[in-house]
């Protein structure tokens, strides 16, 4: 008899391979769906934790070398402006400048907004520009009022934008406290661009005079202080000269808050696999269970190949090849799909364990970061052990002697 | 110059071996088969003409003795030269056919040219001859559970005369069929026999051993061979 070529060989095999699985169509759609759904969940998890530490990495690249707190009697307390020349004589520190911020609790929506003062004239100069969607900007020459309190402006966040568009503020917002004698007026000159959403959703960015009158903050007095050190060697070591020069005031480098944002997305993550660990055990059970036991047609067709000589190598790559394609479209289907979810879709339901605190929850759009060690991971964890249950009690019944079938098996 | 195609010297045959269920079903049986007769291995059931059939069919390898197939001793070659030897010349026609059920005739009838590597046209080629010789053609695209009996039969001596095997072994192949079948499936025989193929039924049908075509006839009992 003429053999054919090797590669002609392996086509007629993987062919045999897809033929197989059609004819046991029920069984194998069954393991299709379940697996798809096993790495769907596991690959939605990785990705979600993978872009929002990467995000937070990136983004948070723009925090402060270091941020000083007061802390009195346990709690944070307003930083006094004495501090400043002090910190700023400590070799090293190229400038320390003041903050204001804190919050502000909007009891007819239930909505926390974080309140912070700066000078808004900073963002309409370079990079920041591009950062906020100006508008409302009030033009002096029409608005006498308007111009008259520049210390009244303020820029929002895209989910404050939507709250206040819902209770007809989106142009003018009254911040109000019950101890006050009258509401004070802001002026909306702009909302921040999606791209900024994780941070800037819930933010309200104020003139800092006007932020102070919110905030209820004397003259004198900071929300904390932000020093720059220009050599990152250094931080860590002056961080700690202040903290030294004035146990009262906490010292937070950059490093430690990228550390907490990595540190709790890796525990939500985990908090989450966990959850769904005996969801995944009990799929595994029966992926095992419908992959590894050869039904008694499944044994028959291996005696009945092996006894018109078809080779056991044979036989298992048949088995091998059935294995890897559903594995292998299992775990590119649940692998899309969850990429689909992820950054299509925006995670709905998972978004909201992974970021959400307060009723604003940032509507960002994750930016895909697809570490190709997941994909590895993922592969390892479900097409290679599912090849192992497929192929190993293939070679029990191959290795079987086919005279085995001459007595109908 | 000898003729000999098939020849088994002393072979037994021993199941489980040294286990409490041991049972020895073929016990130093010795025949020679010419090529190009029509050979019967006759007996009741249960006394070894199966398992001799497996192992001239080198569907199992011998526990003693020698079977030796065109002058080469198959039952001494590791596994893979075995079944090389068993597709190049031995077709078999098992007694149930043990065909595929969800697989359709022509994918059955081609199945021992897939580990060889032929390309789907040729198997199709080849198979299309065997379709027309056993008036299977209208049937061709039929999955294999939807046959009749003597349908399926047809089916399986295509599949084992696939692979242009000169040497054809059929186990009791009148044991599903009735007497109108069982003659059609002897037509086929006397056919394939003069077209040069050796043959060897097991049977216990004296249909089949007792017919004009039959060169010889050889006879086992509990294991051995009588005649």
């Amino acid at each position: 008899m003429i053999s054919g070529s090797w590669f002609e060989r392996q086509k007629n095999i993987i062919d045999y391979s897809l033929q197989s699985l059609l004819r046991r169509r029920s069984k194998n759609i069954l393991i299709l769906i379940i697996f798809i759904v096993l790495v769907f969940a596991v690959s939605s998890i990785l990705f979600i934790t993978g872009s929002l530490t990467q995000e937070m990495m990136i983004t948070s690249n723009d925090l402060p070398d270091i941020t000083v707190q007061r802390i009195l009697g346990g709690r944070q307390v307003n930083v006094l402006s004495s501090y400043l020349p002090e910190i700023e004589k400590i070799p090293g520190v190229e400038a320390v400048e003041t903050r204001v911020w804190g919050y502000f609790y909007l009891a007819s929506l239930q909505a926390n907004f974080t309140i912070y003062g700066m000078d808004l004239n900073l963002l309409e100069e370079g990079e920041y520009r591009k950062i906020v969607n100006w508008k409302n900007v009030p033009d002096p020459a029409e608005n006498q009022i308007l111009s008259s309190r520049p210390d009244f402006r303020m820029i929002i966040g895209q989910g404050v934008f939507e709250l206040l568009k819902d209770i007809q503020m989106e142009k003018a917002f009254l911040f109000y406290q019950p101890t006050w004698q009258k509401p004070i007026p802001f002026d909306i000159i702009g909302t921040f661009k999606t791209e900024t959403e994780l941070q800037s959703n819930d933010m309200m960015i104020l003139q800092t005079e006007g932020a102070r009158r919110v905030l209820e903050l004397p003259p004198d007095e900071f929300s904390d202080l932000v020093v720059h050190v220009p050599n990152p060697e250094e931080i860590e070591n002056i961080a700690l000269k202040i903290h030294r020069y004035f146990p009262e005031l906490r010292t937070i480098t950059r490093a430690q808050i990228q550390n907490t944002y990595a540190t709790v997305f890796n525990w939500k993550s985990a908090f989450v696999l966990s959850s769904l660990l005996v969801a995944i055990f009990a799929f595994l059970i029966l992926i095992w269970d419908k992959a590894s036991g050869l039904s008694p047609e499944e044994k028959r067709e291996i005696g009945i190949l092996k006894a018109i000589g078809w080779d056991t190598d044979v036989v298992l790559s048949v088995k091998f090849w059935e294995g890897l394609i559903l594995s292998g479209i299992s775990s590119l289907a649940g692998i899309l799909l969850a990429y689909a979810y992820i950054y299509w879709l925006r995670a709905p339901g998972l978004r909201e364990i992974f970021i959400g605190w307060s009723t604003i929850y940032p509507s960002f759009k994750l930016m895909p970061d697809v570490d190709p060690k997941f994909l590895l991971l993922i592969i390892t964890i479900s097409v290679v052990p599912y090849l192992a249950v497929t192929v190993f009690p293939a070679w029990k019944a191959a290795i079987t002697d086919p005279d085995a079938i001459m007595r109908n098996i | 110059m000898s003729n000999l195609i098939v020849e088994t010297i002393n072979v037994t045959k021993t199941y489980n071996l040294g286990k409490p269920n041991e049972v020895t079903a073929v016990k130093d049986a010795s025949l020679q088969i010419n090529a190009g007769s029509l050979v019967v291995l006759k007996g009741p059931s249960g006394s070894g003409k199966t398992t001799l059939l497996s192992l001239i069919g080198c569907q199992t390898k011998p526990t003693r003795g020698e079977v030796i197939i065109l002058g080469k001793k198959v039952s001494k070659l590791p596994e893979k030269f075995m079944n090389l030897h068993k597709r190049n010349h031995i077709g078999f026609i098992f007694q149930h056919f043990q065909l595929i059920a969800g697989m359709s005739v022509l994918d059955n009838i081609v199945l021992p040219l897939i580990p060889e590597g032929i390309s789907p046209k040729e198997r199709s080629k080849r198979a299309d001859q065997l379709l027309e010789q056993f008036d299977l053609a209208h049937r061709r695209q039929f999955k294999v559970s939807h046959l009749s009996g003597g349908e399926q039969q047809r089916v399986a001596i295509a599949r084992a005369l696939i692979n242009n095997a000169g040497i054809l072994l059929a186990d009791e192949p009148s044991a599903h069929l009735d007497s109108r079948l069982t003659s059609d499936f002897l037509d086929h025989v006397k056919q394939l026999k003069r077209s040069g193929h050796t043959i060897l039924i097991t049977s216990h049908d004296p249909i089949i051993y007792q017919h004009p075509a039959v060169d010889q006839v050889f006879e086992i009992k509990d294991g051995q061979m009588i005649s």
